[in-house]
């Protein structure tokens, strides 16, 4: 029976996988995205370095901050996107989610399942991507360990993104638009994940309760770990910390998901 | 015939805004988030840039106050862009073949699938925009600046939503040619994120780059610059370019979108 019911989640995410064939300029330019980005962006942390005169930043020399910026532009790709949550608020508002809730599969897994596909895919080659890219420039690469620890980091990055993207896709339970939430979402995330600043340009006391919160686990964690900026003890309970997180808001969306069924009708949330 | 076509758009403006308003009061919660959003949105960016400059020093001529004006103008800017962003549903309408229903309407087309989903949640961005400037203006001291230099720097900033809007418009036309154009479309978007950033110092070819192909310099940078760092007559000429190059644009927008008119077949692009 358990077999029967990871079987048909499997079929979800494989024909999914498929459709990748279908959109191949889409996931092409979706992995050159962020080497563009990183260019440009690069381009301004150079002049920040000329500049103040200084060697590193935050703890990055001038390659290293590149490749920190980099990684985590790939990590970013593993994100759902706002879709996820566009396509769950416009069943629930509209009454469509009767049509899912009829079928044998549960309504999360199979968003998840059936969002995962495409940005896992790209998210690994991404991640092959800047690997090689490493070992082309004999950039500082991950131990084996480190590694290990690393794709760890990863997979509770994914889980603890999916849970933030449904979990606001929830909320049109009680709320009709849901977006502005996304946007919101966004941009606290851009400050407080490491995406725009690494969190080690933090004086200590704020940067260690960061590394902690469920915010650090959707970019800086996995990237600091991959460029070494966290040493292999602390990673191991920093890894720990963002499956922690994963848990309580994978929780707490159940338990909303299930609130909102009970306030849900047919003709509408 | 010209003038008559003009003055019938122009008649249609407030019962699109009085539609618009009509829709914005049906989705209040939505509304409120939205602009509670786009303050928080600013707020990050005056973080990043205090904590940044706090670090490393200033960016070039960029220390915080005149940061803190870039933010602003950045936020004016994209206030305007998004009041009109409706736009971004262009490749999609072509596809779908949707465009048929703003064909068959006595108004101008495009003009019709801007105006009609207005969205008027973007006024109050281009308000927090404007009072984070003219505090800036009052706050600091060390910035000096002359009434002729804040008209110009107004003028400026106010054409910008033409500089910005109009590629935007030609990146999403480009679906009469190559069909999906989403990937340009959302590539496009991530460039917005730029204007937050001091252009000027970045390296020669990117100002070139943010100047004639893409040109987010006049968005935020150009208008800092002139009130604080410009003479009266580089600023005047900086606004006689910036004219130039929406000429330029408008022309090549009117171009674009004939050829794609004639392109467009009413089973989609």
């Amino acid at each position: 029976m358990k077999a029967l019911t990871a079987n048909k989640y499997l079929v979800i995410f494989l024909t999914q996988f498929k459709n990748l064939l279908e959109y191949r300029v889409n996931i092409a330019l979706k992995l050159i995205r962020p080497i563009i980005m990183t260019a440009a962006v690069a381009s301004l942390w150079m002049v920040l370095f000329q500049v103040s005169g200084k060697d590193t930043i935050a703890g990055f020399d001038r390659s290293g901050f590149i490749f920190y910026l980099l990684v985590v532009r790939y990590i970013a790709i593993f994100s759902p996107g706002g879709r996820l949550i566009a396509d769950m608020n416009e069943e629930i508002c509209n009454g469509n989610l009767t049509m899912r809730l009829v079928r044998p599969m549960h309504y999360l897994a199979w968003l998840f399942f059936r969002a995962l596909p495409i940005p896992l895919f790209c998210g690994i080659m991404g991640v092959a991507m800047i690997t090689a890219g490493a070992m082309m420039f004999d950039a500082v690469m991950p131990s084996g360990v480190r590694m290990v620890i690393f794709i760890f980091s990863v997979i509770a990055t994914v889980i603890t993104q999916y849970a933030f993207y449904i979990g606001i896709g929830i909320l049109s339970f009680w709320v009709y638009e849901v977006m502005p939430f996304d946007r919101f979402f966004r941009t606290v995330n851009n400050l407080l994940s490491g995406q725009l600043l690494p969190l080690t340009i933090f004086d200590d006391g704020v940067r260690n309760v960061l590394i902690f919160l469920p915010f650090a686990s959707l970019a800086y964690n996995p990237a600091a770990i991959y460029t070494g900026k966290i040493e292999t003890t602390l990673a191991i309970y920093v890894v720990l910390g963002q499956f922690f997180w994963a848990i309580v808001l994978w929780l707490m969306v159940i338990f909303a998901y299930n609130k909102g069924l009970k306030k849900f009708e047919a003709q509408g949330g | 015939m010209l003038m008559n076509t003009f003055r019938k758009h122009i008649k249609l403006i407030p019962d699109y805004v009085s539609l618009a308003v009509k829709r914005e009061s049906e989705y209040k919660a939505g509304f409120y988030t939205f602009i509670f959003n786009q303050a928080i949105g600013a707020g990050v960016w005056l973080l990043f840039w205090k904590i940044l400059i706090g670090k490393v020093g200033a960016v070039g001529h960029f220390d915080f106050p005149h940061m803190v004006m870039l933010t602003g103008f950045a936020t004016i800017n994209m206030g305007m862009w998004f009041m009109f962003s409706f736009i971004w549903r262009l490749p999609r309408e072509v596809i779908t073949g949707q465009l048929n229903c703003y064909l068959i309407k006595p108004v101008h087309p495009f003009i019709h699938m801007i105006m009609r989903r207005l969205n008027l949640r973007a006024i109050p961005r281009v308000g927090i925009g404007l009072t984070i400037v003219i505090l800036s203006l009052i706050h600091f001291e060390e910035i000096s600046y002359s009434p002729g230099a804040i008209i110009i720097a107004a003028l400026i900033s106010l054409f910008s939503f033409l500089t910005t809007f109009l590629p935007f418009a030609m990146v999403c036309m480009s679906v009469f040619w190559i069909g999906r154009a989403e990937f340009l479309r959302d590539l496009f978007i991530e460039f917005f994120l730029f204007q937050n950033y001091p252009l000027s110092e970045f390296p020669g070819s990117f100002i070139v780059f943010f100047s004639a192909i893409i040109p987010l310099i006049f968005a935020s940078t150009v208008p800092v610059l002139v009130l604080t760092k410009f003479t009266q007559t580089q600023a005047l000429g900086l606004l006689a370019a910036q004219l130039v190059i929406i000429t330029v644009q408008i022309f090549l927008f009117r171009l674009l979108w004939n050829k794609g008119l004639k392109r467009y077949e009413s089973y989609g692009g």
